[in-house]
């Protein structure tokens, strides 16, 4: 199998491309916490002043629904002093919100300071065209090339009367899913554009689904390919490509924004958790840790010996491996349609018997996204298992720190926060989906975001900050 | 690929600037092995997560880690000593 993917490296070379270089599917998001955030709160007094609201932390932009849609009109700016926004042309467009994607420097992607030194200027400058705008979702990557910076603002114009229901919009861009393959390929493009659609369908959003691509390659043909695939896969889930410029520099970029619509209110009722609520997770997770054991093993045939020592075998490797990149060009539309059943419609109450309180997506940050909703929720939260897709081969990517959280995955599963009373037919409705539906923890009652989990948990993550957020119980499993 | 050359006091050096998790790691253990027991790596890194990863599974594997320091904006220096035999 080796020497078919080094005939590919040597393929992504010839584009100027190192795939051993690039980092699979989420993994190569800039810390929102440690550094986008930090950097945007000191910008963020200033902007608000002259109308720029740069919204909280969140996984999509959900906004009333308008009868007309939604404009999507695409900009692409330099980063630091010399930025080449256009307040005027801002004007022109007369936006009310905006999704960007911000691509910086791998080395200033821990500088907070730094951070803020890119991208200040182009809100300041923003700010300049006298338009109140929200912006909502902001996607930052980091890359290895210093000539890759862009800043690419999806400015979005909702026209017509207020309809009944929401609109979500959300962009996820990476560069490449699975670096053994073709960067072309089908599945490639499937899966960044699952990954897009996710935050949406994780809120239940699955109507009227739009797409408006960011795709970029070094070699035109290539960047052809991967139009068409997109294209392919917007017809077979039904959705809409909306035309846009493409950033037009860089190496590889895959991703979109997706903008989708629903008649019910999203899962956002952060407030209701109460206890014996349960957590259920559509699927278990961590499709990322056969894939990066695949790359080490190509790269080091230690890790070969090692796998055999434990047990898993080459062959069972690339099964794996093959069986995560599936997963991952899935897209999760059959779970968003189950959420949206057990979903109030948009100017219902929320029915606590009734109503999923609220719902997360397990992606680069892997389990810890369920100290965050415990943070959201002001939850106490007790999990009983770590449900994940592949136990031997996680523990040995992880006690070998080839990826230091094995519970991360790109389109992962969702987790929702389910009344009692209804998990049983969600499960069922999940499993009539075709997914494998895990309850693995409750909601123990309200307060400080605190979550229990068993102690093999250790097995899965070895980054520090995250086990820190979780208090392990019991013995070794 | 990732560079790897030695210094004149024969210290080998491990270039990953430009890499991100998990090559860093891989390349570090495939380096170790390189080495006599005793001997000096030095990885240079531009990839943040690798300066806690990179020392976290040498010592793991009994080598030791002498430190991890700056070398210049956003480029870390972490210097290890294989394990003796």
């Amino acid at each position: 199998m080796f020497e078919e993917l080094m005939e590919r490296v040597k393929y992504y070379k010839k584009l100027g491309v190192n795939p051993l270089s690039l980092a699979t599917g989420c993994a190569v998001k800039v810390d929102l916490d440690r550094v986008v955030y930090p950097a945007l709160s000191e910008l963020r007094p200033k902007l608000e002043k002259k109308g720029l609201r740069i919204a909280p932390r969140e996984d999509a932009d959900i906004f009333p629904r308008t009868s007309g849609g939604v404009e999507v009109h695409r900009r692409i700016y330099t980063l630091g002093p010399q930025t080449n926004v256009d307040p005027g042309d801002v004007a022109r467009i007369g936006p009310c919100r905006a999704i960007t994607v911000i691509q910086v420097y791998q080395r200033y992607a821990n500088q907070p300071e730094r951070f803020a030194e890119l991208v200040g200027p182009v809100y300041e400058k923003l700010a300049e065209a006298g338009v109140p705008i929200h912006l909502g979702k902001g996607h930052s990557i980091a890359t290895p090339f210093e000539e890759d910076q862009f800043a690419l603002f999806d400015f979005l114009k909702p026209s017509g009367g207020r309809e009944e229901g929401f609109t979500a919009a959300n962009n996820d861009t990476m560069h490449i899913i699975d670096p053994t393959e073709e960067p072309g390929d089908y599945r490639q493009v499937a899966g960044a554009l699952s990954n897009t659609l996710n935050d949406l369908f994780v809120l239940g959003v699955h109507e009227n689904l739009r797409l408006a691509l960011v795709i970029n390659a070094p070699i035109e043909e290539l960047a052809e390919k991967m139009r068409r695939n997109a294209e392919e896969f917007a017809s077979k889930l039904g959705a809409e490509i909306i035309e846009v410029p493409q950033p037009t520099r860089g190496r590889l970029l895959i991703g979109a924004t997706a903008i989708g619509d629903t008649q019910k209110h999203p899962p956002t009722f952060y407030g209701e958790a109460r206890p014996g609520m349960k957590l259920v997770a559509t699927r278990p997770f961590g499709e990322l840790a056969p894939i990066n054991v695949y790359i080490s093993a190509v790269i080091d045939e230690s890790v070969v010996e090692e796998l055999e020592e434990n047990g898993i075998t080459v062959e069972e490797l690339e099964r794996l491996k093959e069986d995560a990149v599936n997963r991952i060009a899935t897209p999760n539309i059959g779970a968003a349609r189950v959420i949206s059943r057990y979903l109030p419609d948009a100017g219902e109450p929320y029915d606590p018997d009734q109503h999923i309180a609220a719902t997360t997506d397990v992606t680069g940050p892997g389990i810890y996204v369920v100290y965050e909703l415990a943070q959201q929720m002001r939850a106490r939260i007790r999990l009983h298992d770590i449900p994940v897709l592949y136990p031997r081969l996680s523990e040995y990517a992880t006690s070998t720190y080839i990826i230091p959280n094995a519970t991360a995955g790109t389109n992962g599963a969702f987790i929702a926060v389910v009344p009692e009373p209804v998990v049983e037919s969600f499960i069922e409705d999940l499993r009539a989906a075709g997914l494998q539906p895990v309850v693995f923890g409750e909601i123990l009652g309200r307060g400080e975001a605190v979550v229990e989990a068993p102690a093999k948990l250790k097995k899965y993550v070895a980054d520090t900050r995250v086990l820190s957020k979780f208090r392990l119980v019991g013995g070794g499993d | 690929m990732a560079k790897l050359y030695r210094k004149e006091d024969g210290t080998l050096v491990l270039d990953v600037r430009g890499y991100v998790c998990p090559y860093p790691v891989i390349y570090t253990r495939k380096a170790l092995a390189k080495l006599p027991p005793g001997g000096l790596l030095e990885v240079l890194t531009d990839n943040p997560p690798s300066c806690e990863n990179v020392p976290r599974a040498v010592r793991d594997e009994g080598h030791e880690v002498l430190g991890v320091e700056d070398l210049e904006p956003g480029v870390w220096r972490i210097l290890v000593r294989k394990k003796a035999g």
